[in-house]
């Protein structure tokens, strides 16, 4: 009889970490606008996404956009924070991300801010937007002019914070600078080095060679894969929100 | 004779291994609680941070809202006592080991929040404020703050668990017991005092 408390007791204890994980129901962002109501056309989706996608390449921020039919529990600005946090939405240290969350049944909206963006996309500008450019439109129940409308706006709030300068050119610039130090380094040290020991040793001279070879390519790979870093499927980049933006109900 | 020797050598090593790798061990078991336990406090200054925020917002909310609403005077007298009952205290991060002075600060701050909600649901008698910019723009403000309040007040709650989790359970109460660390406070949600149904933005 204990025993089988015992078994049952340590079963729960071992499922625990996933059950709660079960009950979040927080989902996970793979694209930009992620609308789980089917409300917009895929050429909507489409056409909003890119729009995103570029502004992000120029400015390294992210805007994402949910939709949703209602919020699982609690409220709407729980759920954005819960959403946020998940997706880790702007980028690491910088927190420059921010959350449209439309709960369509619920009939509320919330942009919810970035760290980072806190200063320019204020509480009251924020709440300005869903106000005048949103809610006007969700009224009428045109979803997308309503989306669009407000990414515009906070397109225009955000204006020049965090230019590109660091994303566009920062990772492939380290990749080139150490990939001309690893060449400068094989060329100028370490192929004379080699020359000599094969002189020297001829029998073991090709293990050497080799060796030097396969720890090149290493580098190599290693520059190129930090390289290829905007690419692949979209997530977040380690933002943080706390809170800020605002709620609107229409 | 020699074998005895050799023999004594192998435990002592043994023993001098072991005794490393539990030193080896305690040291990583006490780092991690040092980087819980500033995790907790820079979740801490968070949550001050933003009650700051929703202080330094009261005395321009309140002239507003004055502006329109003259006669509403006991309304402003208890913001203005709430809040200045919250300047008297003089917050620590000791206050984290302290359930007494948390519960103060707690008393405190969700008086002015409620004395602010009052003030707001007030202020919804007054139309003719919907008008006036400068208070869309305060009201704004407050309802964000609120928010970010709630939310570092839950991220605090959320470091404070791990933290406690960390020194409680088996082998990191051994280290936490040895070099002193202890239980820090939950901030408890104090149902409805903070915000009362009525005021709906």
């Amino acid at each position: 009889m204990r025993s089988i408390r015992v078994i049952a007791f340590c079963v729960a204890w071992l499922l625990a970490p996933f059950v709660s994980l079960a009950q979040e129901e927080v989902p996970l962002l793979r694209q930009r606008v992620t609308d789980l109501t089917n409300t917009l056309t895929s050429s909507q989706i489409h056409f909003l996404e890119s729009t995103l996608r570029g502004y992000e390449d120029t400015t390294t921020n992210q805007i994402a956009v949910l939709l949703v039919g209602s919020v699982p529990a609690g409220s709407i600005e729980e759920f954005a924070v819960r959403v946020f946090d998940k997706n880790r939405l702007g980028q690491r240290g910088k927190d420059n991300g921010v959350l449209m969350v439309i709960a369509k049944d619920d009939r509320v909206i919330r942009i919810e801010v970035g760290y980072g963006l806190e200063g320019v996309l204020t509480d009251a500008v924020t709440s300005h937007i869903i106000q005048r450019q949103v809610i006007p439109r969700f009224r009428k129940e045109d979803y997308y002019e309503g989306i669009q409308a407000g990414v515009d706006a906070i397109i225009q709030a955000i204006g020049g914070e965090y230019e590109a300068t660091t994303k566009g050119e920062e990772a492939p610039l380290i990749a080139t600078f150490l990939f001309f130090v690893a060449l400068v380094f094989f060329f100028g040290f370490i192929l004379p080095f080699m020359a000599g020991r094969r002189r020297a040793v001829i029998g073991s001279g090709r293990h050497w060679y080799h060796s030097g070879w396969g720890s090149m390519s290493g580098w190599g790979g290693s520059g190129w894969s930090s390289g290829g870093w905007g690419g692949g499927s979209w997530s977040g980049r380690g933002g943080l929100s706390g809170g800020g933006g605002a709620t609107g109900r229409w | 004779m020699n074998k005895t020797v050799l023999v004594v050598l192998i435990v002592l090593g043994a023993l001098l291994l072991l005794g490393l790798i539990l030193v080896g061990w305690g040291v990583s078991v006490y780092n991690r609680i040092v980087t819980t336990e500033e995790s907790v406090k820079s979740a801490w200054s968070q949550v001050e941070n933003q009650y700051q925020r929703r202080y330094d917002l009261v005395p321009n909310l309140v002239e507003t809202v004055k502006g329109v609403a003259k006669q509403e005077q006991t309304v402003f007298e208890n913001v203005t006592r709430a809040r200045a009952s919250v300047g008297q205290l003089t917050v620590t991060p000791e206050i984290m080991n302290d359930p007494q002075a948390m519960q103060r600060f707690q008393q405190a701050q969700d008086a002015l929040g409620s004395a602010l909600s009052r003030l707001l649901a007030v202020a919804e008698n007054y139309p003719q404020l919907r008008s006036v910019e400068a208070f869309v723009t305060l009201q704004s403000q407050l309802e964000g703050t609120e928010n970010r309040i709630s939310v570092e007040r839950r991220r605090f709650n959320e470091a404070v668990q791990q933290y406690n989790l960390m020194i409680r359970r088996f082998p990191g109460s051994i280290i936490a017991g040895m070099t002193g660390f202890t239980e820090k406070v939950y901030f408890e949600s104090t149902a409805g005092a903070d915000q009362p149904p009525q005021v709906k933005f």
